[in-house]
């Protein structure tokens, strides 16, 4: 009982964190739309992920593609790897980080 | 009383869903290619679309049409990064190339990703 | 009408009128391309201005019915974009008919999408 409660809490902080992300990168997006032209320097990332199911993959690549500046292009066939396209990338090793920090590590316990 | 809240907030919300419909297509316009065009497209017109259907349910006072819009929202936020990650997809794998403002592209050669 | 009635008014009108920016501005988009990717995405952002423009005018009609014609709307969109993206992969390489770099494009068959 006790552990289907505390998985009940990690969907619903993985649910919160999900919509801030969604309104500070609708309004990062807002901002590189209005700002100066030409100072974005976009790229593809490849991003290596640790998940075990389809489903933590699939909600993995929905969480990203509505995140600040990146969108989910392509997942492996092997499921190790998440290939992102990103707006505005001045260190792929930043992106890659905040990425593994904000959700995957979460995924990774709703998975467990 | 309740009613003066619910007005201003249905108003407030209405307008800034509206002004998040409009930057996602000024970005539309201003963005050098498609796949810099998408991220507008699908965050900000994604949020526009869902903020106004929420000012909707925050209207509404029927249950049955607050919940309906609310599963609009929900429906809306799981369907719209799909349809961007199937086109994006397709485009990279026919070939639509990055712009030159690109600063790299980590992804294996089209044909090749296909068959790991 | 007292205040919130009229603040609500205004709103619906700025609304509309921000919308009806929005609208010209992805429609110019459409017409105007490049490619058919951009005008892809550029539909399926009209999809998400009309779901804007339902919900304007569910609240200043007071129809609420009109929320049942935003869902549907929004799954006709989302499958409309669906049948696009195979269309995309389905028409072949972009580079095997624009650019002579003589390269053999494989026309995709393979990918699952």
């Amino acid at each position: 009982m006790t552990a289907i409660a505390s998985k009940a809490v990690q969907v619903t902080s993985l649910a919160a964190i999900f919509l801030k992300e969604l309104v500070v990168s609708s309004v990062a997006v807002a901002r590189s739309v209005l700002g100066a032209k030409g100072s974005s320097s976009s790229a593809i990332v490849a991003v290596p992920i640790g998940l075990r199911t389809a489903a933590g993959v699939t909600t993995l690549a929905n969480c990203v593609s509505l995140t600040p500046g990146t969108t989910s292009l392509h997942v492996s066939e092997d499921m190790s790897t998440l290939y992102i396209h990103v707006l505005d990338a001045p260190s792929t090793d930043e992106i890659i980080a905040s990425i593994k920090e904000k959700f995957e590590a979460r995924i990774k316990e709703i998975e467990a | 009383m309740t009613d003066i809240i619910t007005n201003y907030l249905t108003g407030i919300l209405l307008v800034i869903g509206a002004a998040f419909a409009l930057v996602a297509s000024v970005g539309l316009l201003r963005l050098p290619e498609f796949y810099t065009r998408m991220h507008a497209a699908s965050k900000a017109g994604t949020l526009g679309a869902c903020v106004m259907l929420i000012a909707v349910a925050v209207y509404t006072d029927d249950t049955a049409v607050a919940s309906r819009a609310l599963a609009g929202v929900v429906f809306f936020l799981m369907t719209a990064p799909i349809s961007a990650h199937l086109l994006a997809k397709a485009a990279y794998a026919a070939g639509y190339p990055l712009w030159e403002g690109s600063v790299h592209d980590e992804m294996p050669p089209r044909g090749s990703h296909q068959k790991e | 009408m007292n205040g919130s009635e009229t603040f609500l008014a205004g709103a619906v009108t700025t609304a509309l009128a921000l919308l009806c920016l929005a609208f010209l501005t992805t429609v110019y988009r459409v017409v105007r391309g490049p490619t058919l990717p951009d005008r892809i995405v550029a539909l399926d952002m009209l999809v998400a201005v009309a779901l804007g423009f339902i919900a304007v005018i569910g609240i200043r009609s007071g129809i609420t019915l009109y929320v049942d014609v935003a869902i549907a709307l929004g799954l006709v969109g989302f499958l409309a974009t669906v049948a696009f993206a195979r269309f995309v992969l389905s028409r072949g390489s972009y580079r095997e008919k624009n650019a002579a770099e003589g390269e053999t494009a494989p026309r995709n068959p393979e990918v699952k999408l």
